[in-house]
């Protein structure tokens, strides 16, 4: 589904990315994490098309895509919930989410798009509750889901998440991923960025671990967070002994 | 949603009627004319407040859009052709009723375009001018885009008070009225006066009803979403920039519009229609109307301009509206106009009594 070759990437003089080389699969998960500044959301950007690659070739759907802008590439499936969530906080949940449906305006009748929306009101179902409330007003939990929610209204074939775990309170993090695991189970292929590894793990069917711009592990999720390195780096199994 | 929103439209339309009811029983309709120059300005600004408030791109040079319009259309209703009467391209324009023939005031013949003719051509070149500079500026953010349509709008002056086809510093005047339908016409003296308060009106209510249904639509979502989050807005497949491009180039045919009609009611324009000052007073006004409101911006538009017309500032004018610029951006971002949000009173009073 998604084939990532040699990628390059950066802010300016920030020289980010140094060669990543990643595939995903039709309907699997994959988990890339990762310390803070590792690379991990410049990646997902550059997929996305919002950052330029300065060399690599990403591949989705047998198609090239490095260089396409931003829109074709929801257009052809490829969704990102940003970091951080971005949703539009002065528009309500409903606005929030025919956003979401923007590049499907042509293509699709309202019937369509209407009953897009009631599988994500089925999903998460304090949207369908809070439809006419602004979208400024919901938790962190809540705005997490609209902006998930926001991606979906594209029928991506690729959801790519980046950090959902962030900001949003331990009992919420344990709903959105138990959604996540329910779209997988759907058949939607997920590329998931986290910090929070010991979560993105457990939903995930593969990983990648980044240092600062390049790939140093992957592996299955199970080896993965099996790993000493891994567990000693990012699920802080070894704080325990140190402390005692 | 689908009724309410039109609430206010016809509200506002219930309003112009009392206003003009009460008017000519207090005898003052001489403040008619003021109002109905004041809803041609309030165009511009509601087309600004699109662009401003909507898609969050500031534009310092709006009269010089004015000024294409209005300009446009003076040269090409005031050139005399008679000269040229037998020339067949004249003759071709004629035999299509592009070209017409009238008196002006001193009982001169004068053969010309008409001023349909002279409108459609008006808002071509308005469209081809804001999509060549939209084009090229629209990328811009915050200071640049606002120092760059203030370059536009001062090249646009120079030309105007330099060229000798514009007038120079005496302007364009002997424009003639615009006959709209039979019987009907923008046209400045007096027996067409409680006419033409009700022609502008309708023009400013059908701009109104456009720019809501425009906010209420998938662009109006986009720009919305543009202006909070750019690259959120990115990331939902939103093309940012032909959302962007699109709203400038409305908004410049929208205040084209206003400095038509205008001309043609004043019946001449002059280069203080173009001055850079014009231009910061739209700012102002959108801006004290609460940026994203358009009733706001419709309404301030009226007052404010009307308070103008009728010298009320005096000499202070131009210097009045730059203190209300002033005084907005620091007592009150969010414009004068906009719902009470009593909850942050109640929160910010609470601070308070808490010390």
């Amino acid at each position: 589904m998604l084939r990532i070759l040699n990628l390059e990437a950066g802010y300016g003089l920030l020289h980010i990315l140094k060669g990543i080389s990643l595939h995903v699969l039709p309907g699997e998960a994959v988990a890339i994490i990762g310390a803070n500044g590792a690379g991990k959301t410049t990646l997902l950007k550059t997929i996305a098309g919002i950052l330029r690659p300065r060399s690599g070739t990403v591949v989705f759907n047998k198609q090239e895509i490095h260089r396409e802008s931003p829109e074709k590439i929801v257009a052809g499936g490829c969704s990102l919930v940003p970091e951080g969530r971005h949703i539009f906080s002065t528009m309500t949940v409903k606005e929030n989410l025919l956003l979401g449906a923007y590049h499907r305006r042509r293509k699709c009748t309202a019937a369509d798009i209407a009953a897009s929306m009631e599988e994500v009101y089925d999903l998460f179902g304090i949207l369908r509750e809070r439809a006419n409330q602004l979208g400024g007003t919901l938790s962190g939990g809540q705005q997490q889901m609209l902006a998930i929610g926001r991606a979906l209204m594209s029928k991506p074939k690729l959801l790519m998440m980046d950090e959902p775990s962030l900001g949003v309170a331990p009992l919420t993090v344990r709903d959105i991923y138990k959604t996540i695991a329910r779209l997988k189970q759907n058949g939607l292929t997920i590329l998931l960025v986290e910090q929070n590894a010991q979560m993105a793990l457990a939903v995930a069917d593969r990983g990648y671990v980044f240092e600062t711009g390049q790939i140093v592990l992957e592996g299955t999720a199970r080896e993965l967070s099996d790993n000493p390195e891994v567990q000693r780096a990012y699920l802080g199994k070894d704080y325990q002994k140190i402390n005692e | 949603m689908g009724f309410r929103k039109y609430i206010p439209v016809i509200v506002t339309a219930l309003m112009v009627v009392g206003l003009q009811i009460v008017l000519s029983l207090t005898g003052a309709t001489y403040y008619l004319t003021q109002i109905t120059m004041s809803a041609y300005y309030a165009l511009v600004v509601i087309g600004l407040c699109l662009l401003m408030g909507y898609a969050g791109q500031v534009s310092l040079g709006h009269a010089g859009f004015f000024a294409i319009g209005g300009y446009t259309s003076a040269v090409l209703t005031t050139c005399n052709l008679i000269a040229y009467r037998d020339n067949s391209l004249i003759a071709w324009c004629g035999s299509l009723g592009l070209v017409t023939q009238w008196t002006d005031i001193y009982g001169k013949d004068i053969l010309s375009f008409s001023p349909w003719a002279a409108l459609a051509a008006a808002l071509l070149l308005t469209s081809l001018i804001a999509v060549l500079i939209g084009v090229s500026i629209i990328h811009l953010k915050g200071h640049y885009l606002a120092m760059a349509t203030l370059g536009f709008g001062l090249i646009i002056y120079r030309i105007v008070l330099g060229a000798q086809i514009f007038g120079q510093a005496d302007g364009i005047s002997n424009v003639p009225p615009f006959g709209l339908f039979d019987g009907l016409q923008v046209n400045g003296r007096l027996p067409f006066r409680t006419q033409n308060y009700y022609i502008a009106w309708v023009m400013v209510i059908t701009t109104m009803m456009l720019a809501i249904n425009l906010i209420d639509s998938h662009i109006g979502r986009a720009l919305r979403s543009i202006h909070q989050n750019e690259e959120a807005a990115h990331s939902l497949g939103v093309n940012t920039y032909r959302c962007k491009l699109f709203t400038f180039v409305l908004s410049a045919l929208i205040a084209a519009a206003g400095g038509i009609f205008l001309t043609h009611y004043n019946g001449s324009i002059g280069p203080s229609e173009v001055t850079v000052m014009k231009s910061i007073r739209y700012v102002a006004i959108v801006a004290v109307g609460g940026m994203a409101n358009l009733w706001g911006a419709l309404f301030m538009g009226i007052l404010l301009n009307f308070l103008s017309l009728r010298g009320v500032f005096g000499s202070y004018d131009d210097a009045v509206f730059g203190a209300i610029l002033i005084g907005i951006m620091l007592l009150a971002p969010q414009g004068l106009l906009r719902k009470p949000d009593f909850r942050a009173v109640l929160s910010f009073l609470s601070k308070r009594s808490h010390g």
